[in-house]
């Protein structure tokens, strides 16, 4: 080591390293992304707040005052008694006062998903399968023969898929069912592998976006499309990750059913990586992938360890020019087909401490439903939606229980 | 120039927020950079800065405040980058630091080594304090306008990180420096 250097010139030399341009990508997605955000108008902060301004305080007042009538309003007309277990009474997420918004659109659709007695994520007791209006009123149980993990709404919103039917002792297999439950069945579809599970409808509700999942047989996993009554098994992907095991358990790394593009020739998914012995679980990575029907070749849109392995599953926009993702870092993204301009979905106020993930599109592009709880996990999770720009942000479960695999459908014909 | 395209761009001209990126961008990037010292993150710190910046700035009352008021939006970016990072993405692979101001003759690999480490210790407060002295040349008194502390803590922060630095590369070898974790 050479100590005549000058320490304060090494340090100095070395805090210069790195970059100092912007990329232009970068550049692009800040200014594109302005222009579907909202500039906030009327409301002062301290930065803008005249020193002789008294009405904010009494504005915060009066807000906390209708925001207490709401919830305690809520509380006492708004609940169903007849399904779930009782409203939760705190928000695991600090929110802050709605943001202003000129004129919302109406939420129309439904919304549908699986609640599970667990604090973060989908690993506690399966409390059934739920839908409800896209404001979060008139939730309902769907009385189903096996618990699903979550459901995925036909494009026209009379039929539902299950990604897959939790029968005892037997394989995965994914159900449809008509949107309130009845009809159900479950797709026996025939092949040479073990699990199979759906996670999309083609847009013209004719075939199923799915994983083929073998424990023997690594070689037949991978992406399939299958028609909706279960014929006609068509190979889309060969996962080539799978088969690393580890000290506690297998890895699932595999490729994951993402969505199809609205017109229905391309597709995109997640490609789980498992990490490197003794625990490629925990140090398992995805990253995803768009292929075009009929192609065997696909892009990797994503760099590996951006996208949340689990949580994260890619949805393409209604208007094809979107795919909506779960980041590991807790914040939602959006990215172009072909890999570029990704962007944060500025979501405010989201704590430092929130953590969201699984979402999905609103049938007409303009919302995001996802789902969101602390980082800790010290709460129940909870589905919320936001304008597509990342305003407008609204709470709408709020049960005991964490809330997940949410689809929002359009509404029922 | 900057005043007039601030109030331009409160006023909701897009072209004239287009213009505050390109003026701002690379040094808010190259900030972010060397706080978190991960171009991916960097960049994502940058995107929700200026965001919350086109998205807040009708509330910005006085333009000539715009460039601090930037900072903070950036610094607290940061922050926020920084601790979704820590719990979340253990496994994250930091690409590769890309651009014209690579690798320095001056600082040896070994020295890259131990300041990266003794970097990675500091808190992200103290990495910014660090940063927007030292890389931007700020001034302490404007720093802690930025990240909302007091002169005097901004001076201790300054001082922690500086002498962490110092000893990390044997500067300071007879200093004994409590170790911060990240928080």
């Amino acid at each position: 080591m050479n100590d005549m250097r000058d320490p304060n010139l090494v340090i100095g030399s070395w805090l210069e390293e790195g970059p100092t341009h912007l990329p232009d990508s970068t550049r692009r997605a800040i200014t594109t992304s302005a222009r579907t955000v909202n500039q906030k108008r009327g409301l002062g902060l301290p930065w803008s707040r005249p020193a002789s301004a008294p009405l904010r305080p009494a504005l915060l007042v009066a807000a906390l005052v209708v925001a207490l009538a709401g919830v305690y309003l809520f509380g006492r007309f708004g609940s169903n008694e007849s399904v779930g277990p009782p409203i939760a009474t705190a928000s695991p997420v600090p929110i802050a006062s709605t943001p202003v918004s000129a004129s919302p659109a109406p939420l129309v659709g439904r919304i549908g998903f699986t609640r599970y007695d667990s604090e973060f994520g989908p690993f506690g007791d399966n409390f059934g399968t739920f839908t409800m209006n896209a404001d979060g009123t008139d939730e309902r149980r769907l009385e189903l023969p096996f618990a699903s993990d979550g459901i995925v709404w036909s494009p026209d919103g009379s039929r539902i898929l299950l990604p897959n039917a939790h029968r005892e002792g037997q394989p995965f297999r994914p159900a449809v069912a008509n949107a309130d439950g009845s009809d159900y069945r479950v797709l026996e579809v025939e092949g040479n592998f073990r699990d199979m599970w759906c996670g999309a409808w083609s847009p013209d509700g004719g075939r199923l976006l799915c994983t083929v999942a073998d424990k023997v047989d690594y070689a037949v996993d991978g992406i399939y499309s299958v028609a909706a009554d279960g014929s006609d098994l068509q190979r889309l992907t060969s996962d080539t990750f799978v088969g690393v095991e580890g000290a506690a358990s297998e890895c699932g790394g595999a490729d994951v059913p993402g969505d199809f593009s609205p017109d229905g020739t391309r597709f995109v998914f997640l490609r789980e990586v498992c990490g490197p012995p003794p625990d490629p679980v925990d140090t398992q990575t995805a990253t995803i992938h768009v292929g075009t029907i009929g192609q065997e070749a696909t892009d990797e849109i994503t760099i590996p360890g951006f996208v949340h392995p689990h949580l994260g599953a890619p949805h393409w926009s209604p208007d094809g020019e979107w795919i909506l993702f779960g980041g590991i870092s807790g914040l939602i993204y959006k990215v172009r087909p072909d890999g570029t301009d990704r962007q944060t979905i500025p979501i405010s106020p989201a704590s430092l401490d929130a953590y969201l993930y699984s979402p999905d599109w609103s049938p007409d592009g303009a919302r995001i439903v996802f789902a969101m709880g602390s980082a800790d996990g010290s709460d129940d999770n909870e589905l919320y939606s936001v304008a597509a720009d990342g305003s407008d942000l609204q709470r709408i479960t709020h049960r005991q229980g964490t809330e997940d695999f949410s689809s929002w459908g359009p509404p029922a014909p | 120039m900057t005043v007039r395209l601030v109030e331009r761009a409160r006023d909701g001209d897009e072209d004239a927020f287009t213009e505050l990126v390109d003026l701002h961008g690379d040094r808010c990037y190259a900030i972010a950079y060397r706080i978190l010292r991960d171009t991916e993150r960097a960049q994502d710190a940058v995107q929700q800065a200026f965001l919350l910046c086109w998205r807040e700035l009708p509330k910005l009352r006085d333009p000539e405040r715009f460039g601090v008021w930037l900072h903070r939006l950036l610094v607290n970016a940061c922050y926020e980058e920084y601790r979704r990072y820590q719990r979340w993405s253990g496994r994250i692979r930091a690409l590769p630091a890309e651009g014209p101001a690579g690798p320095d003759s001056t600082v040896s690999v070994a020295d890259r080594d131990l300041l990266d480490r003794a970097f990675g210790q500091l808190t992200p407060e103290h990495r910014a304090v660090f940063v927007l002295h030292h890389h931007v040349g700020m001034p302490l008194a404007t720093i802690a306008d930025v990240v909302d502390v007091p002169l005097g803590t901004v001076k201790s922060r300054l001082f922690h990180a500086t002498r962490s630095l110092r000893a990390a590369i044997g500067a300071d070898r007879d200093i004994d420096v409590p170790e911060v974790r990240p928080a």
